[in-house]
């Protein structure tokens, strides 16, 4: 009986495994408007994305709408980030990527703007504000097309009234938690299920440890090899008692002192605050 | 089922006395009067002047007494025809019951065993050894649960075990090489120094009562595991003790036992002497030389309440120290309760495992 329904538990916790480890749906598309929805037409994703590459190009600054079913495990502080980030967007590679990004969630009627790299000069958390309010007024009325043409065509004038131009700037202290913004949904599913075969591990160790401790409970005779306890009190007499030196031996190890200077400054680089992005206030629901 | 009797009869009544653990004393079984050893001697004036006349040797030594003519023709030997257990009781004691390995046809044999020099009398009575061995079964989650329901812990007996108690003297021979270091810096270098020593220790070390059970029926690494004991309440051996208990009769003699005990000695001097060295580092033994120079040998009973377990075809075999209360015996493990709680513990360890990971990985659902 009992081992009866330590198998049931066996198998919900196996099933439970096998629901997680399905595999998720995946976006692997990059473009400059991207609609996974359905509620923007063809007609209406090529006129945007014409209209974004053509900014994106000139400017050198990637300008992106993205409009996603949900906000992809992220909670709202991030999602913009983490759209940002797994999707890889950006003008320019690596650190170098410089992108100004609306991310819409349509399930969750929440959308939030967020820029990146050498961008982040130009779109500060005001512009960034800025740019949300005009998004909600599009989005407010059911307009997601006219939201996002308002949106690429401010961040051009934005771009050229900041006097923005593109480097590659270094970044002092990338931040971000990784497996919060980093990593995408189906990379942290993968990472999740790479390590849970050492939780096995680890689980099957403990287990076979706590009960070979409880097993050996039911073990406590063996053979004594000492009789410390019945030696006499002052029992024990020396009648030689010596420590005779042999020789001395000498060893010299030389020690290498650091007398330099430290690191002189790395002029000409531009310093960018932690995370490489700039944030606006907060998304909105709409 | 009344196994065990006494030959001492109640000065008041004329029933049966036993040596009760709790007031040290002879009591009545049928008035509940206590008596001491000396009143009873004194109600058996003669017995006791023919045993004084006899003789009885309180010192250490390396022989057995012989039991007096009046000693002997009271008490009888029985042996077990299973395991082969020698025991003896008072002539009164109806032994039906191997202490050793629960056989209930033991044989009656001849009386030829040895008198011991010493007895540790029983300072715990049956029911505190049945509630400790109540207690001893708690606690351990894979001890199946009808071993402890059909074990018939009331049935635990209390035996007196032949123990040989070793004196000795070892004598140590040793050398080891030991190294002391300093290290100091001047300017830009670190020196380091290491002088070298010859460390010779020589000297005895002296062991009192190191305990050997002269039984070969009782396995060795029960009695082992179940000192210590307290010596200070040893007695003279007197048969008093043995009112209401049986005795195993020693089969292991002193010579035979005696590699055992020195083997024990042998690794204390070892510790001892190596302790007197300190203040090296990397001290490594170069010889050593241990000898025991002196020696010998008394013969005395211990106590230990003993029970005997058949389960699934196997004999389980507790003791317990008749006067600390400390219990020895190997306990069989439920198969199906290891797999059952190693299964918990990996299943229970796992998913909590899984869920942190997933939570600090930041989710994916």
């Amino acid at each position: 009986m009992r081992i009866k329904r330590l198998a049931a538990v066996l198998s919900a916790v196996i099933g439970l495994l096998l629901i997680f480890a399905l595999p998720a749906k995946t976006n692997a598309a990059v473009t400059y408007v991207y609609d996974e929805t359905g509620i923007l037409t063809s007609q209406q994703i090529d006129e945007l994305n014409q209209l974004a590459e053509e900014i994106s190009l000139r400017q050198e600054c990637g300008v992106y709408v993205f409009i996603t079913s949900d906000q992809h495990g992220y909670s709202e502080r991030n999602y913009a980030k983490g759209i940002f980030m797994n999707y890889d967007l950006g003008y320019g590679e690596g650190e170098g990527a410089s992108g100004v990004l609306l991310a819409i969630a349509a399930e969750e009627s929440y959308f939030d703007s967020v820029a990146y790299g050498v961008a982040s000069d130009v779109f500060t958390t005001s512009k960034l504000d800025q740019l949300n309010d005009l998004a909600f007024e599009y989005l407010a009325g059911g307009d997601w097309y006219g939201a996002a043409e308002a949106f690429i065509t401010r961040c051009d004038e934005m771009l050229t009234a900041g006097n923005y131009h593109y480097y590659v700037p270094t970044y002092t202290d990338p931040t971000i938690a990784p497996n919060v913004v980093q990593y995408s949904p189906a990379e942290r599913r993968s990472q999740f299920f790479g390590r849970l075969p050492f939780a096995g591990i680890i689980s099957a160790l403990v287990g076979t440890i706590s009960v070979s401790v409880m097993a050996r409970k039911n073990k406590n005779i063996k053979i004594e090899q000492t009789a410390d306890r019945y030696i006499i009190k002052n029992g024990v007499h020396l009648s030689r008692n010596q420590d005779i030196f042999i020789n001395k031996t000498r060893t010299v190890t030389r020690v290498h002192r650091d007398t330099g200077g430290g690191g002189g400054s790395s002029g000409g680089s531009h310093s960018y605050h932690s995370s490489g992005f700039s944030s606006s206030s907060g998304g909105r629901h709409f | 089922m009344a196994d065990q009797l006494s030959n001492y009869k109640c000065p008041n009544c004329g029933g049966p006395l036993r040596f009760d653990p709790e007031s040290q004393q002879l009591k009545c079984s049928y008035c509940d009067s206590t008596f001491t050893q000396a009143e009873v001697d004194a109600f058996y004036k003669a017995d006791e002047q023919l045993a004084a006349s006899q003789g009885t040797d309180t010192q250490w030594g390396t022989d057995t007494g012989d039991w007096s003519q009046e000693e002997a023709a009271h008490m009888r030997a029985y042996n077990c025809p299973s395991c082969g257990a020698q025991l003896i009781a008072d002539d009164t004691t109806a032994v039906t019951v191997c202490p050793y390995c629960s056989n209930p046809t033991v044989v009656a044999a001849q009386f030829v065993t040895k008198k011991p020099q010493f007895v540790l009398p029983f300072q715990l009575d049956k029911e505190k050894a049945v509630e400790l061995l109540t207690e001893f079964y708690k606690g351990k989650p894979l001890l199946p649960r009808q071993f402890k329901s059909h074990n018939h812990i009331e049935e635990i007996k209390g035996v007196y075990v032949p123990f040989w108690l070793y004196n000795g003297v070892m004598d140590a021979d040793m050398v080891f090489k030991g190294e002391r270091v300093m290290q100091f810096t001047q300017g830009d270098e670190v020196i380091t120094e290491t002088s070298h020593y010859q460390i010779i220790r020589r000297g005895t070390v002296t062991f009192s009562g190191v305990p050997a059970d002269a039984s070969s029926k009782m396995p060795d690494e029960y009695m082992d595991a179940i000192e210590p004991y307290d010596y200070s309440l040893l007695k003279d051996f007197d048969t008093m003790y043995l009112a209401g208990y049986m005795a195993d009769s020693y089969d292991v003699d002193e010579e035979a036992d005696r590699a055992r005990a020195d083997r024990r000695m042998t690794a204390s001097t070892v510790t001892a002497i190596s302790s007197t060295v300190n203040g090296f580092t990397g001290l490594v033994p170069e010889r050593s030389t241990i000898t025991r120079i002196d020696g010998a040998a008394a013969y005395a009973f211990l106590p230990v309440w003993l029970l005997s377990t058949r389960w699934n075809g196997n004999n389980y075999l507790f003791a317990v120290n008749g006067e600390t209360g400390k219990i020895v015996g190997d306990m069989p493990t439920d198969k199906q309760l290891l797999i059952s709680w190693w299964l918990k513990i990996t299943l229970g360890l796992f998913a909590v495992i899984a869920i942190v990971l997933y939570f600090m990985g930041g989710g994916f659902l």
